[in-house]
């Protein structure tokens, strides 16, 4: 063996060597990057169904008992609103827009009741009394209309500058003229501006009986009267009654 | 003190009897010649094996023993003409060789001469011969004066065995394999001590063994010349002070295997 032949075979093995490790490194660094993908993308789909469970849960969130019990009543009290609405749209006074005045709650009492062996707490929410405004019509709109001429007129009024006078002054010409269902489509739109105005009402009630629809025509009355109190609409309301 | 002068010796690419590794595939491929030559039923005795795993050793070692009974002839060069194998014939009985004799006569007096002298014939490298001397072995193999023992490469013996002359007579194949790594081991342990190089049997552990069978490929031939490399390069870094190579590591291993060719760097 000769020197050179030595150092030829001994940088030979090197350079094998470095190959060696070389590819020992290469293959390591893909496990390892392989590994952190696997890890990183199991770890994604963890936080998704974390998210997904947050999400339902949020939707569905802890209620104590006695704020349950108090949503009922609320809910019950709103059942009842919308029941009363209703029934006032059945009758078509929809246009209806009272406005109450509801006292404030000073005092709400908690008791503690036993409903099926387990104690609950509610709250009683103490009965709303109803203030209705009185209605005292001061100024009645005289209105006579003799001709066509006047009915456009009244609507160019109208047209001009929408108003309760206008618009309850149209619902009257209709009724004169005996067109009814102009007459009452009028008296909304003059109740629109004006709601705690009996006139429309009146206008409304007159033409509904004319139509041969009088129990519209008391409802109509009546339900005026829970709104306001107009010793007018009382008066009315006896004469259609006594009349049955 | 190691020697790896002397050392380098027993591993030169000669066949040497006197090294002769018994191995379980050297012993099992021996038992079965030994024994199919015994019962001569089969005049023509096959032994295969890929180049280098000692097919030489065993037919040289079966040869000498039947040689102290004067019955076997060993040819270790395929001969050239097939009037070259009855020179060789004629010569070991001390009878004169006359090459214008025509053939036919030549054979016919050989057969004679023989007649009472069975004998078993060795012929190395049998993968040379060529179709006119196959048939001439064939030939006098039928007469069951002659047996002959051919070893040839794994290949090419395979091909020859399908051909028409042997394919339908009684033959006796034997396959000899290749040594595994702890037959290495011992094979170097065995061999050095043998000339009382402890020492150096020493360094080799059960792991370079396995390295070493690994670069080889258990090929005796192979082995033997990469223990040979590997000794020239401890020879060398022991000359030169080299004291990173004054024990067999995987550098030196890699080394030696780079040198006979087992590793292709290039």
């Amino acid at each position: 063996m000769t020197g050179r032949a030595f150092g030829d075979l001994e940088k030979r093995s090197r350079a094998i060597n470095r190959k060696k490790y070389f590819k020992i490194f290469i293959i390591l660094l893909l496990i390892f990057v392989a590994c952190t993908f696997a890890y990183i993308e199991f770890m994604k789909s963890k936080q998704i169904v974390l998210k997904k469970n947050i999400f339902i849960e949020k939707k569905i969130p802890k209620v104590k008992k006695s704020i349950i019990n108090t949503n009922i009543t609320k809910i019950i009290k709103q059942k009842e609103v919308k029941a009363k609405i209703d029934k006032i749209q059945k009758y078509d006074t929809v246009f209806l827009k009272p406005t109450i005045t509801v006292p404030k709650i000073e005092k709400r009492e908690i008791k503690n009741i036993k409903v099926n062996n387990t104690t609950i707490k509610k709250i009683d929410i103490p009965k709303i009394e109803k203030v209705l405004p009185n209605i005292q019509e001061k100024k009645k709109i005289n209105i006579t209309v003799k001709s066509l001429k006047d009915e456009e007129s009244l609507l160019k009024t109208n047209k001009a500058n929408e108003s309760f006078e206008t618009t309850l002054k149209l619902s009257k010409y209709y009724f004169e003229k005996s067109k009814f269902e102009k007459a009452i489509l009028w008296s909304k739109k003059a109740n629109h501006f004006k709601s705690s105005s009996f006139e429309p009402w009146l206008i409304y009630a007159k033409a509904k009986i004319k139509q041969n629809k009088k129990d519209e025509a008391i409802k109509a009355i009546e339900t005026f009267l829970s709104y306001y109190n107009s010793d007018a609409a009382r008066k009315f309301l006896q004469n259609i009654k006594g009349q049955e | 003190m190691r020697d790896y002068t002397k050392a380098k010796e027993i591993f030169r690419d000669i066949i040497d009897v006197k090294y002769y590794f018994d191995s379980i595939g050297a012993e099992i491929t021996r038992y079965k010649v030994e024994n199919a030559i015994e019962e001569r039923n089969a005049p023509l005795i096959f032994l295969i094996g890929d180049p280098g795993v000692g097919k030489s050793y065993i037919l040289k070692l079966i040869s000498k023993e039947l040689e102290k009974k004067s019955r076997s002839i060993f040819i270790d060069h395929p001969f050239f003409d097939k009037r070259d194998l009855l020179k060789i014939l004629y010569e070991s009985k001390n009878i004169e060789f006359d090459k214008n004799i025509n053939f036919n006569n030549l054979k016919e007096r050989l057969l004679k001469e023989y007649k009472n002298d069975k004998h078993t014939i060795f012929i190395d490298e049998a993968q040379l011969l060529n179709e006119e001397q196959f048939e001439l072995i064939r030939i006098l193999g039928d007469t069951k004066i002659f047996q002959f023992v051919l070893s040839m490469h794994k290949e090419e013996g395979k091909a020859i065995l399908n051909k028409k002359h042997f394919k339908s007579r009684t033959k006796v194949v034997v396959e000899y394999e290749k040594l595994h790594y702890k037959e290495v081991y011992r094979y170097i342990q065995s061999t050095l001590l043998l000339e009382n190089l402890g020492e150096i049997s020493q360094m080799f552990s059960l792991r370079d063994a396995k390295k070493i069978a690994k670069y080889t490929d258990g090929n005796f031939r192979t082995i033997k010349k990469f223990i040979y490399t590997l000794l020239d390069l401890l020879e060398y870094a022991k000359k030169n002070g080299l004291r990173k190579y004054g024990e067999i590591n995987n550098n030196l291993l890699q080394m030696s295997a780079l040198d006979i060719g087992a590793i292709n760097d290039r």
